[in-house]
Protein backbone atom coordinates (compact mmCIF):
# COMPACT_ATOMS: atom_id res chain seq x y z
CA UNK A 1 0.00 0.00 0.00
CA UNK A 2 0.89 3.77 -0.87
CA UNK A 3 0.56 6.60 1.61
CA UNK A 4 0.83 10.27 0.07
CA UNK A 5 2.74 13.20 1.38
CA UNK A 6 2.67 15.96 -0.22
CA UNK A 7 4.21 19.32 0.25
CA UNK A 8 4.77 22.49 -1.28
CA UNK A 9 8.31 21.12 -1.85
CA UNK A 10 7.47 17.20 -2.88
CA UNK A 11 5.52 14.41 -3.28
CA UNK A 12 6.76 11.39 -0.83
CA UNK A 13 5.24 8.01 -1.20
CA UNK A 14 5.53 5.67 1.60
CA UNK A 15 5.38 1.60 0.91
CA UNK A 16 4.42 -0.74 2.73
CA UNK A 17 4.55 -4.54 2.90
CA UNK A 18 5.61 -6.92 -0.01
CA UNK A 19 5.69 -5.13 -3.62
CA UNK A 20 4.91 -8.06 -5.33
CA UNK A 21 3.61 -7.88 -8.56
CA UNK A 22 0.11 -8.00 -8.34
CA UNK A 23 0.44 -4.71 -6.11
CA UNK A 24 2.84 -3.12 -8.00
CA UNK A 25 0.09 -2.93 -10.64
CA UNK A 26 -2.24 -2.44 -8.81
CA UNK A 27 -1.09 0.93 -7.59
CA UNK A 28 0.84 1.63 -10.52
CA UNK A 29 -1.89 3.70 -12.43
CA UNK A 30 -2.89 5.50 -9.63
CA UNK A 31 0.65 6.21 -8.81
CA UNK A 32 1.72 7.44 -12.12
CA UNK A 33 -1.22 9.91 -12.64
CA UNK A 34 -0.75 11.17 -8.98
CA UNK A 35 3.22 12.25 -9.83
CA UNK A 36 1.88 13.82 -13.67
CA UNK A 37 -0.75 15.68 -11.34
CA UNK A 38 1.72 17.52 -8.72
CA UNK A 39 4.36 18.33 -10.72
CA UNK A 40 6.70 18.06 -8.19
CA UNK A 41 10.26 16.21 -7.37
CA UNK A 42 8.96 12.19 -5.99
CA UNK A 43 10.48 10.62 -3.05
CA UNK A 44 9.86 6.93 -2.53
CA UNK A 45 10.21 6.17 0.82
CA UNK A 46 10.66 1.92 1.05
CA UNK A 47 11.47 2.28 5.10
CA UNK A 48 8.72 -0.80 5.38
CA UNK A 49 9.68 -2.51 1.93
CA UNK A 50 11.17 -5.80 2.52
CA UNK A 51 10.41 -7.17 -1.16
CA UNK A 52 10.12 -5.70 -4.51
CA UNK A 53 9.01 -7.22 -7.71
CA UNK A 54 10.16 -6.79 -11.45
CA UNK A 55 7.24 -4.51 -11.50
CA UNK A 56 8.29 -1.96 -9.00
CA UNK A 57 11.41 -1.69 -10.71
CA UNK A 58 9.82 -0.96 -14.16
CA UNK A 59 8.14 1.84 -12.27
CA UNK A 60 11.34 3.18 -10.91
CA UNK A 61 12.61 3.71 -14.63
CA UNK A 62 9.62 5.13 -15.72
CA UNK A 63 9.04 7.71 -13.19
CA UNK A 64 12.74 9.36 -13.97
CA UNK A 65 11.96 9.52 -17.87
CA UNK A 66 9.16 11.30 -17.08
CA UNK A 67 9.59 13.75 -14.61
CA UNK A 68 13.91 14.16 -14.96
CA UNK A 69 15.86 11.87 -12.88
CA UNK A 70 17.14 14.83 -10.68
CA UNK A 71 13.89 14.79 -9.21
CA UNK A 72 13.26 11.61 -8.31
CA UNK A 73 14.75 9.84 -5.26
CA UNK A 74 14.47 6.92 -3.32
CA UNK A 75 15.26 6.71 0.34
CA UNK A 76 15.27 4.04 3.59
CA UNK A 77 16.10 1.11 1.57
CA UNK A 78 16.19 -1.74 3.57
CA UNK A 79 19.31 -4.32 3.13
CA UNK A 80 17.16 -6.96 1.55
CA UNK A 81 15.54 -4.02 -0.84
CA UNK A 82 19.53 -2.59 -1.69
CA UNK A 83 20.65 -5.66 -2.76
CA UNK A 84 18.11 -6.08 -5.29
CA UNK A 85 19.08 -2.56 -6.73
CA UNK A 86 22.71 -3.60 -6.66
CA UNK A 87 22.36 -6.29 -8.79
CA UNK A 88 19.80 -5.26 -11.17
CA UNK A 89 22.56 -2.71 -11.57
CA UNK A 90 19.76 0.09 -11.33
CA UNK A 91 21.21 2.01 -8.67
CA UNK A 92 23.38 3.50 -11.34
CA UNK A 93 20.83 5.07 -12.87
CA UNK A 94 18.50 5.80 -9.91
CA UNK A 95 19.51 8.48 -6.54
CA UNK A 96 19.17 6.17 -3.71
CA UNK A 97 19.65 7.62 -0.54
CA UNK B 1 65.30 -27.17 -15.70
CA UNK B 2 66.63 -23.72 -17.27
CA UNK B 3 65.35 -20.55 -18.08
CA UNK B 4 63.69 -19.66 -21.16
CA UNK B 5 61.15 -18.24 -23.19
CA UNK B 6 61.07 -20.03 -26.42
CA UNK B 7 56.89 -21.07 -25.20
CA UNK B 8 56.69 -23.78 -27.78
CA UNK B 9 59.51 -25.51 -26.18
CA UNK B 10 58.23 -24.80 -22.47
CA UNK B 11 54.53 -26.30 -23.13
CA UNK B 12 56.40 -29.33 -24.62
CA UNK B 13 57.87 -30.23 -22.11
CA UNK B 14 54.96 -29.51 -20.37
CA UNK B 15 52.93 -31.71 -21.82
CA UNK B 16 56.03 -34.48 -21.99
CA UNK B 17 55.94 -34.59 -17.91
CA UNK B 18 51.67 -34.99 -18.29
CA UNK B 19 51.91 -37.87 -20.22
CA UNK B 20 54.86 -39.24 -17.49
CA UNK B 21 52.85 -37.95 -14.32
CA UNK B 22 49.42 -39.83 -15.91
CA UNK B 23 51.45 -43.20 -14.88
CA UNK B 24 51.96 -42.70 -11.62
CA UNK B 25 50.24 -44.20 -8.53
CA UNK B 26 48.90 -42.02 -5.54
CA UNK B 27 51.48 -43.48 -3.19
CA UNK B 28 54.40 -42.05 -5.45
CA UNK B 29 52.62 -38.86 -5.85
CA UNK B 30 52.03 -38.64 -2.16
CA UNK B 31 55.38 -39.15 -1.92
CA UNK B 32 56.60 -36.26 -4.40
CA UNK B 33 54.21 -33.67 -2.94
CA UNK B 34 55.67 -34.64 0.88
CA UNK B 35 59.46 -34.09 -0.32
CA UNK B 36 58.45 -30.60 -2.39
CA UNK B 37 56.46 -29.83 0.97
CA UNK B 38 59.47 -30.15 3.27
CA UNK B 39 61.68 -28.86 1.27
CA UNK B 40 59.61 -26.07 0.64
CA UNK B 41 59.00 -25.54 4.68
CA UNK B 42 62.46 -25.99 5.20
CA UNK B 43 63.56 -23.04 3.04
CA UNK B 44 60.68 -20.84 4.49
CA UNK B 45 62.79 -18.44 6.02
CA UNK B 46 65.35 -18.14 3.61
CA UNK B 47 62.85 -17.67 0.99
CA UNK B 48 60.88 -15.10 2.94
CA UNK B 49 63.96 -12.96 3.38
CA UNK B 50 64.95 -12.87 -0.39
CA UNK B 51 61.09 -12.13 -0.72
CA UNK B 52 61.65 -9.03 1.20
CA UNK B 53 64.64 -8.18 0.09
CA UNK B 54 64.03 -8.45 -3.43
CA UNK B 55 60.35 -7.08 -3.77
CA UNK B 56 60.76 -4.46 -0.81
CA UNK B 57 57.33 -5.58 0.33
CA UNK B 58 56.08 -6.81 4.01
CA UNK B 59 57.81 -8.05 6.50
CA UNK B 60 59.96 -11.43 6.30
CA UNK B 61 58.16 -12.90 9.81
CA UNK B 62 55.03 -12.33 8.07
CA UNK B 63 56.49 -13.89 4.98
CA UNK B 64 57.74 -16.93 7.13
CA UNK B 65 54.02 -17.89 8.54
CA UNK B 66 53.04 -17.23 4.77
CA UNK B 67 55.49 -19.95 3.83
CA UNK B 68 54.83 -22.15 6.31
CA UNK B 69 50.80 -21.58 5.60
CA UNK B 70 51.55 -22.49 1.99
CA UNK B 71 53.58 -25.56 2.65
CA UNK B 72 52.64 -27.00 6.31
CA UNK B 73 48.87 -26.10 6.00
CA UNK B 74 48.15 -27.17 2.75
CA UNK B 75 50.02 -30.51 2.73
CA UNK B 76 47.46 -31.07 6.01
CA UNK B 77 44.51 -30.15 3.84
CA UNK B 78 45.73 -32.05 1.17
CA UNK B 79 47.60 -35.47 2.34
CA UNK B 80 44.83 -37.50 2.43
CA UNK B 81 43.02 -36.10 -0.79
CA UNK B 82 41.99 -38.84 -3.23
CA UNK B 83 43.48 -37.64 -6.60
CA UNK B 84 44.88 -40.77 -8.98
CA UNK B 85 42.45 -43.35 -10.01
CA UNK B 86 39.43 -44.61 -8.78
CA UNK B 87 38.35 -41.88 -6.14
CA UNK B 88 34.74 -43.30 -4.62
CA UNK B 89 32.54 -45.58 -5.70
CA UNK B 90 28.69 -45.64 -4.51
CA UNK B 91 27.29 -48.88 -4.98
CA UNK B 92 23.52 -47.56 -4.29
CA UNK B 93 24.03 -44.62 -7.72
CA UNK B 94 26.21 -47.29 -9.34
CA UNK B 95 28.50 -44.20 -9.79
CA UNK B 96 32.20 -44.41 -9.66
CA UNK B 97 34.43 -41.08 -9.91
CA UNK B 98 38.38 -41.68 -11.66
CA UNK B 99 40.65 -38.81 -11.40
CA UNK B 100 42.35 -37.50 -14.21
CA UNK B 101 44.91 -35.00 -14.10
CA UNK B 102 43.74 -31.91 -16.65
CA UNK B 103 47.10 -31.37 -18.01
CA UNK B 104 49.92 -28.44 -18.10
CA UNK B 105 48.76 -25.68 -16.10
CA UNK B 106 50.30 -22.02 -16.37
CA UNK B 107 50.59 -20.58 -13.04
CA UNK B 108 50.96 -16.62 -12.74
CA UNK B 109 52.51 -15.66 -9.22
CA UNK B 110 52.07 -12.01 -7.73
CA UNK B 111 54.70 -9.85 -6.22
CA UNK B 112 52.59 -9.89 -3.19
CA UNK B 113 53.20 -13.49 -2.24
CA UNK B 114 56.29 -14.45 -4.16
CA UNK B 115 57.51 -16.90 -2.58
CA UNK B 116 54.00 -18.46 -0.63
CA UNK B 117 52.09 -18.71 -3.83
CA UNK B 118 54.51 -20.15 -5.83
CA UNK B 119 54.83 -23.05 -3.20
CA UNK B 120 51.02 -23.48 -2.84
CA UNK B 121 50.47 -23.78 -6.77
CA UNK B 122 53.39 -26.48 -7.25
CA UNK B 123 52.33 -28.69 -4.01
CA UNK B 124 48.31 -28.47 -5.60
CA UNK B 125 49.52 -29.11 -9.14
CA UNK B 126 51.50 -31.87 -7.89
CA UNK B 127 49.10 -33.45 -5.84
CA UNK B 128 47.06 -33.82 -9.00
CA UNK B 129 49.37 -35.20 -11.20
CA UNK B 130 49.76 -31.95 -13.80
CA UNK B 131 53.21 -29.98 -14.69
CA UNK B 132 53.19 -26.62 -13.82
CA UNK B 133 54.43 -23.56 -15.86
CA UNK B 134 55.29 -20.75 -12.93
CA UNK B 135 55.43 -16.85 -14.53
CA UNK B 136 56.61 -14.65 -11.59
CA UNK B 137 55.80 -10.94 -11.11
CA UNK B 138 58.76 -9.39 -12.84
CA UNK B 139 59.72 -7.63 -9.66
CA UNK B 140 59.71 -10.97 -7.80
CA UNK B 141 61.87 -13.14 -10.56
CA UNK B 142 64.95 -14.03 -8.00
CA UNK B 143 62.54 -15.24 -5.46
CA UNK B 144 60.33 -16.73 -7.12
CA UNK B 145 62.35 -18.63 -9.30
CA UNK B 146 64.15 -19.82 -6.60
CA UNK B 147 61.41 -21.46 -4.87
CA UNK B 148 60.20 -22.94 -7.68
CA UNK B 149 63.95 -24.01 -8.61
CA UNK B 150 63.54 -25.75 -4.58
CA UNK B 151 60.58 -27.52 -5.42
CA UNK B 152 62.03 -29.06 -8.31
CA UNK B 153 64.70 -30.25 -6.96
CA UNK B 154 62.81 -31.92 -4.33
CA UNK B 155 60.35 -33.41 -6.58
CA UNK B 156 63.04 -34.66 -8.95
CA UNK B 157 64.96 -36.34 -6.20
CA UNK B 158 61.40 -38.29 -5.22
CA UNK B 159 61.44 -39.62 -9.24
CA UNK B 160 58.83 -36.72 -10.28
CA UNK B 161 58.91 -36.98 -14.46
CA UNK B 162 61.00 -33.85 -16.17
CA UNK B 163 60.31 -30.68 -16.17
CA UNK B 164 57.42 -31.48 -14.29
CA UNK B 165 58.00 -27.81 -12.45
CA UNK B 166 59.43 -25.04 -14.93
CA UNK B 167 59.69 -21.66 -14.40
CA UNK B 168 60.17 -18.66 -15.97
CA UNK B 169 62.37 -15.48 -16.34
CA UNK B 170 61.36 -12.52 -17.65
CA UNK B 171 58.55 -13.26 -20.35
CA UNK B 172 57.85 -10.16 -22.59
CA UNK B 173 53.53 -9.36 -22.80
CA UNK B 174 53.78 -10.77 -26.01
CA UNK B 175 54.90 -14.13 -24.74
CA UNK B 176 52.96 -13.84 -22.10
CA UNK B 177 49.73 -14.05 -23.97
CA UNK B 178 51.29 -16.66 -26.12
CA UNK B 179 51.80 -19.09 -23.75
CA UNK B 180 48.27 -18.48 -22.00
CA UNK B 181 46.63 -19.37 -25.38
CA UNK B 182 48.64 -22.37 -26.11
CA UNK B 183 46.77 -25.21 -27.82
CA UNK B 184 48.35 -27.76 -25.42
CA UNK B 185 47.77 -25.39 -22.11
CA UNK B 186 45.00 -26.84 -20.39
CA UNK B 187 44.32 -24.67 -17.36
CA UNK B 188 45.61 -20.68 -15.97
CA UNK B 189 45.80 -20.18 -12.60
CA UNK B 190 46.08 -16.50 -12.63
CA UNK B 191 46.89 -14.07 -9.36
CA UNK B 192 47.73 -10.68 -10.20
CA UNK B 193 46.72 -7.40 -11.76
CA UNK B 194 43.31 -6.95 -13.00
CA UNK B 195 44.56 -6.71 -16.82
CA UNK B 196 46.35 -9.89 -16.33
CA UNK B 197 43.55 -12.07 -14.78
CA UNK B 198 41.97 -10.41 -17.68
CA UNK B 199 44.31 -11.49 -20.53
CA UNK B 200 44.02 -15.30 -18.94
CA UNK B 201 40.51 -15.09 -19.16
CA UNK B 202 40.39 -14.06 -22.95
CA UNK B 203 43.13 -16.22 -23.96
CA UNK B 204 40.86 -19.01 -24.79
CA UNK B 205 42.15 -21.11 -22.11
CA UNK B 206 39.93 -22.79 -18.92
CA UNK B 207 41.22 -20.19 -16.14
CA UNK B 208 40.99 -19.32 -12.36
CA UNK B 209 41.70 -16.06 -11.81
CA UNK B 210 41.71 -14.26 -8.38
CA UNK B 211 39.50 -11.14 -8.30
CA UNK B 212 39.97 -8.06 -6.16
CA UNK B 213 38.52 -7.74 -2.79
CA UNK B 214 37.12 -5.11 -0.97
CA UNK B 215 36.77 -6.88 1.98
CA UNK B 216 34.17 -4.53 4.84
CA UNK B 217 34.73 -5.83 8.00
CA UNK B 218 31.22 -5.29 10.55
CA UNK B 219 31.42 -4.55 13.60
CA UNK B 220 27.75 -5.36 15.22
CA UNK B 221 26.44 -4.60 18.72
CA UNK B 222 26.95 -7.81 20.38
CA UNK B 223 30.53 -7.93 19.04
CA UNK B 224 33.62 -8.30 21.70
CA UNK B 225 34.74 -5.10 20.85
CA UNK B 226 38.55 -5.25 22.52
CA UNK B 227 38.72 -9.11 20.57
CA UNK B 228 37.48 -7.96 17.52
CA UNK B 229 39.55 -4.50 17.29
CA UNK B 230 42.50 -7.08 18.15
CA UNK B 231 41.81 -9.43 15.71
CA UNK B 232 41.49 -7.28 12.94
CA UNK B 233 44.59 -6.03 13.37
CA UNK B 234 46.22 -9.29 13.68
CA UNK B 235 44.82 -9.57 9.78
CA UNK B 236 45.61 -6.25 8.45
CA UNK B 237 48.69 -5.25 9.96
CA UNK B 238 50.30 -8.97 9.07
CA UNK B 239 53.07 -8.64 6.07
CA UNK B 240 51.57 -4.62 6.24
CA UNK B 241 48.38 -5.42 4.42
CA UNK B 242 49.78 -6.84 1.36
CA UNK B 243 46.54 -9.89 1.50
CA UNK B 244 43.48 -9.98 -0.95
CA UNK B 245 41.61 -11.44 1.69
CA UNK B 246 42.75 -8.83 4.49
CA UNK B 247 39.73 -6.17 5.87
CA UNK B 248 39.29 -2.85 4.21
CA UNK B 249 37.00 -0.86 6.25
CA UNK B 250 35.60 -1.17 9.59
CA UNK B 251 31.81 -0.47 9.64
CA UNK B 252 30.85 -0.57 13.13
CA UNK B 253 27.71 0.34 15.02
CA UNK B 254 27.24 3.66 16.59
CA UNK B 255 26.42 2.15 20.35
CA UNK B 256 29.66 0.32 20.09
CA UNK B 257 31.62 3.40 17.78
CA UNK B 258 33.31 4.94 20.93
CA UNK B 259 34.49 1.65 22.57
CA UNK B 260 36.17 0.47 19.07
CA UNK B 261 38.08 3.49 18.23
CA UNK B 262 39.80 3.66 22.12
CA UNK B 263 40.65 -0.16 21.26
CA UNK B 264 42.17 1.30 18.22
CA UNK B 265 43.80 3.89 19.28
CA UNK B 266 45.17 1.87 22.39
CA UNK B 267 46.56 -0.75 19.55
CA UNK B 268 48.49 1.77 17.46
CA UNK B 269 45.93 2.91 15.22
CA UNK B 270 45.73 6.96 14.03
CA UNK B 271 42.90 8.44 12.87
CA UNK B 272 43.51 10.81 10.28
CA UNK B 273 41.91 14.04 9.81
CA UNK B 274 40.12 14.82 6.64
CA UNK B 275 43.02 17.14 5.46
CA UNK B 276 45.14 13.92 6.21
CA UNK B 277 42.98 11.83 4.38
CA UNK B 278 43.05 13.63 1.28
CA UNK B 279 47.29 14.00 1.93
CA UNK B 280 47.12 9.97 1.68
CA UNK B 281 45.15 9.47 -1.09
CA UNK B 282 46.83 11.60 -3.43
CA UNK B 283 50.06 8.98 -2.85
CA UNK B 284 47.91 5.93 -1.66
CA UNK B 285 45.35 5.75 -4.80
CA UNK B 286 45.95 6.64 -8.59
CA UNK B 287 43.10 8.17 -9.79
CA UNK B 288 43.58 7.89 -13.55
CA UNK B 289 43.92 4.10 -13.66
CA UNK B 290 41.01 4.16 -10.48
CA UNK B 291 43.33 1.28 -8.36
CA UNK B 292 45.60 1.50 -5.50
CA UNK B 293 49.14 3.34 -5.95
CA UNK B 294 51.97 0.31 -6.39
CA UNK B 295 54.59 2.36 -4.62
CA UNK B 296 52.44 1.93 -1.03
CA UNK B 297 51.39 -1.78 -1.46
CA UNK B 298 52.97 -3.60 1.49
CA UNK B 299 54.89 -0.75 2.97
CA UNK B 300 54.47 0.03 7.31
CA UNK B 301 52.21 2.52 8.15
CA UNK B 302 54.42 5.32 9.35
CA UNK B 303 56.25 5.18 6.47
CA UNK B 304 53.06 5.51 4.20
CA UNK B 305 52.42 8.68 6.51
CA UNK B 306 55.72 10.16 6.10
CA UNK B 307 55.76 9.90 2.16
CA UNK B 308 52.22 11.66 2.72
CA UNK B 309 53.75 14.23 4.69
CA UNK B 310 51.24 13.01 7.80
CA UNK B 311 52.48 13.25 10.95
CA UNK B 312 52.04 10.19 13.47
CA UNK B 313 53.26 9.26 16.81
CA UNK B 314 55.90 6.34 16.69
CA UNK B 315 54.58 3.40 16.61
CA UNK B 316 51.31 3.89 14.85
CA UNK B 317 50.47 0.43 12.84
CA UNK B 318 47.50 1.13 11.17
CA UNK B 319 45.87 4.90 9.38
CA UNK B 320 42.29 4.97 9.89
CA UNK B 321 40.31 7.18 7.32
CA UNK B 322 36.78 8.31 8.78
CA UNK B 323 34.69 8.29 5.58
CA UNK B 324 31.20 9.52 5.32
CA UNK B 325 30.45 7.18 1.44
CA UNK B 326 31.81 4.59 -0.76
CA UNK B 327 32.79 5.27 -4.57
CA UNK B 328 35.37 7.25 -6.38
CA UNK B 329 34.58 10.08 -4.48
CA UNK B 330 36.35 8.06 -1.47
CA UNK B 331 39.66 6.37 -3.00
CA UNK B 332 40.34 5.10 0.21
CA UNK B 333 37.09 3.14 0.23
CA UNK B 334 38.72 1.09 -2.29
CA UNK B 335 40.95 -1.70 -1.95
CA UNK B 336 44.27 -0.63 -1.12
CA UNK B 337 46.98 -3.84 0.22
CA UNK B 338 48.45 -1.60 2.87
CA UNK B 339 48.06 -1.05 6.52
CA UNK B 340 45.31 2.06 5.84
CA UNK B 341 41.96 1.03 6.60
CA UNK B 342 38.48 3.26 6.03
CA UNK B 343 36.30 3.76 8.85
CA UNK B 344 32.27 4.17 9.07
CA UNK B 345 30.00 4.50 11.91
CA UNK B 346 26.11 3.50 11.16
CA UNK B 347 23.38 4.47 13.35
CA UNK B 348 21.73 0.62 13.38
CA UNK B 349 22.71 -2.65 12.07
CA UNK B 350 20.57 -2.24 9.20
CA UNK B 351 22.40 0.94 8.30
CA UNK B 352 25.83 -0.51 8.39
CA UNK B 353 24.66 -3.71 6.26
CA UNK B 354 24.03 -1.07 3.83
CA UNK B 355 27.39 0.68 3.71
CA UNK B 356 28.72 -3.17 3.71
CA UNK B 357 26.80 -3.55 0.53
CA UNK B 358 27.79 -0.41 -0.96
CA UNK B 359 32.03 -1.64 -0.48
CA UNK B 360 31.04 -5.36 -1.07
CA UNK B 361 30.07 -4.01 -4.43
CA UNK B 362 32.54 -1.12 -5.15
CA UNK B 363 35.29 -3.81 -6.06
CA UNK B 364 34.87 -6.78 -4.17
CA UNK B 365 32.39 -8.77 -5.08
CA UNK B 366 32.74 -12.66 -5.03
CA UNK B 367 35.66 -12.17 -2.61
CA UNK B 368 35.28 -12.27 1.43
CA UNK B 369 33.51 -10.31 4.14
CA UNK B 370 33.86 -10.01 7.72
CA UNK B 371 31.53 -9.80 10.96
CA UNK B 372 32.50 -9.63 14.30
CA UNK B 373 28.82 -10.60 16.41
CA UNK B 374 27.50 -12.99 18.84
CA UNK B 375 24.27 -13.20 17.15
CA UNK B 376 23.48 -15.67 15.14
CA UNK B 377 20.90 -14.12 13.12
CA UNK B 378 22.69 -11.37 12.34
CA UNK B 379 25.59 -13.21 11.25
CA UNK B 380 23.43 -15.29 8.79
CA UNK B 381 21.66 -11.73 7.61
CA UNK B 382 24.58 -10.02 6.84
CA UNK B 383 26.27 -13.34 5.67
CA UNK B 384 23.37 -13.52 3.11
CA UNK B 385 23.24 -9.96 1.93
CA UNK B 386 26.64 -10.15 0.86
CA UNK B 387 28.21 -10.99 -2.18
CA UNK B 388 31.08 -13.45 -0.87
CA UNK B 389 32.80 -16.47 -1.33
CA UNK B 390 33.59 -16.63 2.23
CA UNK B 391 32.28 -14.26 5.16
CA UNK B 392 34.54 -15.40 7.87
CA UNK B 393 33.06 -14.77 11.52
CA UNK B 394 35.15 -13.14 14.64
CA UNK B 395 38.20 -14.36 12.30
CA UNK B 396 40.91 -11.63 10.96
CA UNK B 397 39.61 -11.98 7.80
CA UNK B 398 43.56 -12.23 6.20
CA UNK B 399 43.90 -15.81 8.18
CA UNK B 400 40.45 -16.38 7.82
CA UNK B 401 39.81 -16.24 4.07
CA UNK B 402 43.30 -17.89 3.47
CA UNK B 403 41.22 -21.32 5.33
CA UNK B 404 43.04 -23.30 7.84
CA UNK B 405 44.06 -21.65 10.68
CA UNK B 406 40.95 -20.27 12.29
CA UNK B 407 38.12 -22.30 10.07
CA UNK B 408 38.08 -25.59 8.22
CA UNK B 409 37.54 -23.93 4.66
CA UNK B 410 40.57 -25.46 2.21
CA UNK B 411 43.81 -23.85 2.91
CA UNK B 412 44.47 -21.52 -0.41
CA UNK B 413 46.29 -19.11 -1.86
CA UNK B 414 43.36 -18.72 -5.07
CA UNK B 415 40.23 -17.71 -3.23
CA UNK B 416 37.51 -17.89 -6.54
CA UNK B 417 34.99 -15.17 -6.74
CA UNK B 418 32.15 -16.72 -8.00
CA UNK B 419 31.06 -15.58 -11.30
CA UNK B 420 30.56 -11.70 -9.73
CA UNK B 421 34.27 -11.43 -9.30
CA UNK B 422 34.40 -13.57 -13.16
CA UNK B 423 35.32 -16.64 -11.63
CA UNK B 424 33.35 -20.36 -12.49
CA UNK B 425 33.62 -20.72 -8.59
CA UNK B 426 33.89 -19.16 -4.94
CA UNK B 427 35.67 -22.07 -3.29
CA UNK B 428 38.90 -22.00 -1.92
CA UNK B 429 41.05 -23.35 -4.58
CA UNK B 430 42.68 -26.54 -4.02
CA UNK B 431 44.03 -29.96 -5.74
CA UNK B 432 40.64 -30.99 -6.10
CA UNK B 433 39.70 -28.18 -8.50
CA UNK B 434 43.05 -29.26 -10.55
CA UNK B 435 41.05 -32.74 -11.77
CA UNK B 436 39.27 -34.13 -14.64
CA UNK B 437 36.18 -36.12 -13.04
CA UNK B 438 35.26 -39.31 -15.19
CA UNK B 439 32.36 -40.92 -14.38
CA UNK B 440 31.17 -44.70 -14.58
CA UNK B 441 27.42 -44.94 -14.58
CA UNK B 442 26.32 -48.18 -14.12
CA UNK B 443 22.68 -49.53 -15.06
CA UNK B 444 20.43 -48.87 -12.26
CA UNK B 445 16.85 -48.31 -13.59
CA UNK B 446 14.68 -45.59 -13.07
CA UNK B 447 11.69 -47.60 -11.91
CA UNK B 448 9.29 -44.72 -12.98
CA UNK B 449 10.29 -45.03 -15.99
CA UNK B 450 10.82 -48.51 -16.67
CA UNK B 451 6.40 -48.86 -15.27
CA UNK B 452 5.39 -45.69 -17.13
CA UNK B 453 3.78 -46.28 -20.24
CA UNK B 454 5.38 -43.29 -22.08
CA UNK B 455 2.42 -43.57 -25.03
CA UNK B 456 0.83 -41.32 -22.40
CA UNK B 457 3.22 -38.53 -23.44
CA UNK B 458 1.70 -38.27 -27.32
CA UNK B 459 -1.67 -37.96 -25.57
CA UNK B 460 -2.44 -33.86 -25.98
CA UNK B 461 -6.03 -34.15 -23.79
CA UNK B 462 -3.13 -35.22 -21.08
CA UNK B 463 -1.28 -32.29 -19.79
CA UNK B 464 1.70 -31.60 -16.98
CA UNK B 465 -0.55 -32.61 -13.99
CA UNK B 466 -2.14 -35.61 -14.77
CA UNK B 467 1.15 -37.04 -15.86
CA UNK B 468 3.59 -35.70 -13.13
CA UNK B 469 0.49 -37.69 -10.78
CA UNK B 470 1.17 -40.61 -12.76
CA UNK B 471 4.68 -40.99 -13.32
CA UNK B 472 5.27 -40.52 -9.54
CA UNK B 473 2.41 -42.62 -8.15
CA UNK B 474 2.82 -44.70 -5.33
CA UNK B 475 6.17 -44.06 -4.97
Amino acid sequence: MINYDLTDEKLVCTFSGILNSAECQKYQEELILKIRQVELPVVFNLKEVDYIASGFLRICIHIPKSIGSENFSIINVSPHVKKVFKLSGFDNHLNIK
Amino acid sequence: MSQTTDINAVVRKAKAAAAIFGQLSQKHVDKIVYEVCKAGFDNRIKLAKLAVEETQLGKWEDKVIKNVVATQYIYEDIKNEKTVGIISENKKTGIIEIAEPIGPIFAITPVTNPTSTVLFKILIALKSRNPIIIRPHTKALNCSGKTAQICYEAAIKADAPDECIQWLGRTTRDETHELMAHKDLSLILATGGGSLVRAAYSSGTPAIGVGAGNVPALIEKSADIPFAVEQIFISKTFDNGTVCASEQSIIVEESVAKNTIKEMISRGAYFLSPEEIKKVEKIAYNKERGIMNADIIGQPAEKIAEIAGVNVPVGTKLLVAPLDGVGDEYPLSSEILAPIIAFYEAEDFDTAVNICIDLNFYGGTGHTASIFSNNNEKIKDFAQLMDAGRIVVNTPSSQGGVGGMYNTLHTSFTLGCGTRGNNSTTDNITATHLLNIQRIAKRRDNERFVRFDSAKYFDEALDFNILEREFNLNY
